[in-house]
């Protein structure tokens, strides 16, 4: 059974073209591999 | 594959050759991403941009320098109606990896179609719009929205499940599971419109027991304002395209009699106009002619009888021509001493008739010979000695002689009547006796006369 509320709250409004510039500043780009280098870092400083 | 400390590519063992750093992790994870990524192609490739999605995320997660990954995900965000998404995706693909990239070319193309650009950015609006409407339990205004929004970019699939779920709201449960269908065209794997077309099978009711004439099924669909293709029967189809025929072969035959024929019949009246004024003037030419030669045998008619006038003159009864014709046989008659004859020539001839002096000296001449010269007796005893012959009609030429010199000529009137008695003609005999006794009572022929009368 659909809760029309809450299926309704996963909406989200979409993008406009002049929030681009916003998104690509705060877009998270760290991935696995930069993980593997902090923690090889950390890992030569112990 | 690159090391990620000195950018050398690498070769197949744990260590870089270069700067001697341990990459088994690293290549690990780059495989990690390849086999993501080509999760994420095949998905793609079936229609399951969610999927598609989901995989492709995977892959940048464990290696963001997966530009192919990331223009693929650009290229499906850009598929659904995400074009911001799409367009940062390819945004940052193009910063990673300036050169040989395919993302310099989506963009070139987004940003070269200004238009495009801006009608997507207005169905982004509307779909905003739409979902404010639909927080704020403004649900027919959300559908009307969001209706515009599928006629403007029918892809973006965030409007059909939003859509579908308003239709849920009021229990339109067969308009939600078509909005549902159209939607898994796009994006068959989309895990929202599984999950409302999983509650929309179980309630969308058909109806069974009347089937729905074919009237009522346009009223409905014209009522629903939805474009559905319409379930043609064979036969209004057959119908339609029947009426069609015929009203393509009624404006066929219309646009003959109201435009091409009146066009060519104004064409034909103009030539037979023309052909009716040629015959007309050659007609009134004609007619002129006729006329000159109507006047042309007046005139000669007129200068014929004229002429016949002129010639009655010389050759007809009194003419002149006569006349000289008559004094020529007098004169013969005189010559040859026939006085009776000479004397019935002379008595026809007109002195009138011919104003010639020698005529007139002829006749003259002709005329003193007949009166001095005791002509009347000649012809008298000419005649008497043919009576006393028993010559009577030769006696009664002469005697009519006398007469017609001198009709008063008493002895030529008794001897008439002596002869027609002697010719038993009693009639003619009593006639001239009877002119005699009344006429003449002092002849020395009365008593004579007197007598045979009776």
């Amino acid at each position: 059974m659909i809760n029309y509320e809450e299926e309704l709250s996963k909406f989200k409004p979409s993008k406009e073209i002049d929030q681009a510039e916003d998104v690509i500043v705060n877009m998270n780009l760290r991935d696995m591999t930069d993980i593997m280098l902090e923690i090889l870092k950390e890992k030569e400083r112990q | 594959m690159i090391c990620y400390q000195c950018g050398n590519t690498l070769g197949a063992g744990r260590l870089c050759l270069r700067c001697g750093a341990d990459v088994s992790i690293y290549k690990k994870i780059v495989r990690i991403s390849n086999s993501y990524y080509n999760t994420g192609l095949e998905k793609a490739r079936m229609r399951d941009l969610t999927g598609a999605i989901e995989a492709l995320s995977k892959s940048l997660q464990f290696d963001k320098k997966n530009i192919p990954a990331r223009n693929l995900l650009g290229l499906i965000y850009y598929e659904l109606g995400e074009f911001v998404e799409a367009l940062c995706q390819w945004v940052v693909s193009k910063n990673l990896q300036p050169e040989d990239n395919l993302a310099n070319q989506y963009l070139e193309q987004v940003q070269g179609d200004k238009s495009g650009l801006e009608n997507m950015n207005q169905a982004v609006k509307k779909f905003n719009l739409a979902l404010e409407y639909a927080q704020n339990d403004s649900e027919d205004l959300a559908i009307i929205q969001l209706r515009g929004v599928i006629s403007q970019y029918p892809k973006m699939i965030k409007a059909y499940q939003l859509l579908a779920l308003l239709y849920i709201r009021e229990n339109d449960y067969s308009k939600a599971g078509r909005i549902l269908k159209h939607a898994l065209q796009i994006d068959r794997g989309n895990t929202y419109c599984l999950k409302y077309i999983r509650e929309v099978k179980g309630k969308a009711t058909r109806p069974k027991a009347k089937q729905a004439s074919y009237l009522e099924q346009q009223i409905a669909q014209q009522a629903s304002n939805e474009v559905i293709v319409p379930k043609y029967s064979e036969k209004p189809r057959v119908l339609l395209m029947t009426l069609g025929m015929l009203l393509g072969l009624a404006i066929a035959v219309s646009a003959y009699f109201f435009l091409i024929r009146p066009s060519a019949q104004q064409a034909e009246n103009v030539r037979w106009n023309q052909t009716m004024i040629s015959y007309a003037e050659k007609l009134s030419g004609k007619d002129a002619e006729i006329n000159s030669l109507n006047s042309q045998v007046e005139t000669l008619t007129s200068e014929r009888d004229a002429m016949a006038a002129q010639m009655e003159q010389y050759i007809g009864e009194d003419g002149t021509l006569t006349n000289y014709d008559r004094l020529l046989v007098a004169y013969s008659h005189y010559f040859k001493e026939e006085w009776g004859e000479l004397v019935s020539a002379f008595t026809g001839i007109n002195p009138s008739a011919a104003d010639s002096e020698a005529f007139m000296a002829s006749y003259n001449q002709l005329k003193e010979f007949i009166e001095r010269d005791g002509m009347l007796e000649k012809i008298f005893s000419s005649g008497k000695a043919l009576a006393d012959s028993y010559k009577y009609d030769d006696a009664i030429a002469e005697f009519q002689s006398c007469l017609d010199l001198n009709k008063d000529y008493d002895p030529a009137i008794y001897y008439m009547g002596f002869c027609y008695e002697a010719k038993q003609d009693e009639a003619k005999a009593a006639e001239y006796f009877n002119d005699l006794v009344n006429r003449f009572p002092q002849s020395e022929y009365y008593s004579l006369a007197k007598r045979r009368v009776g």
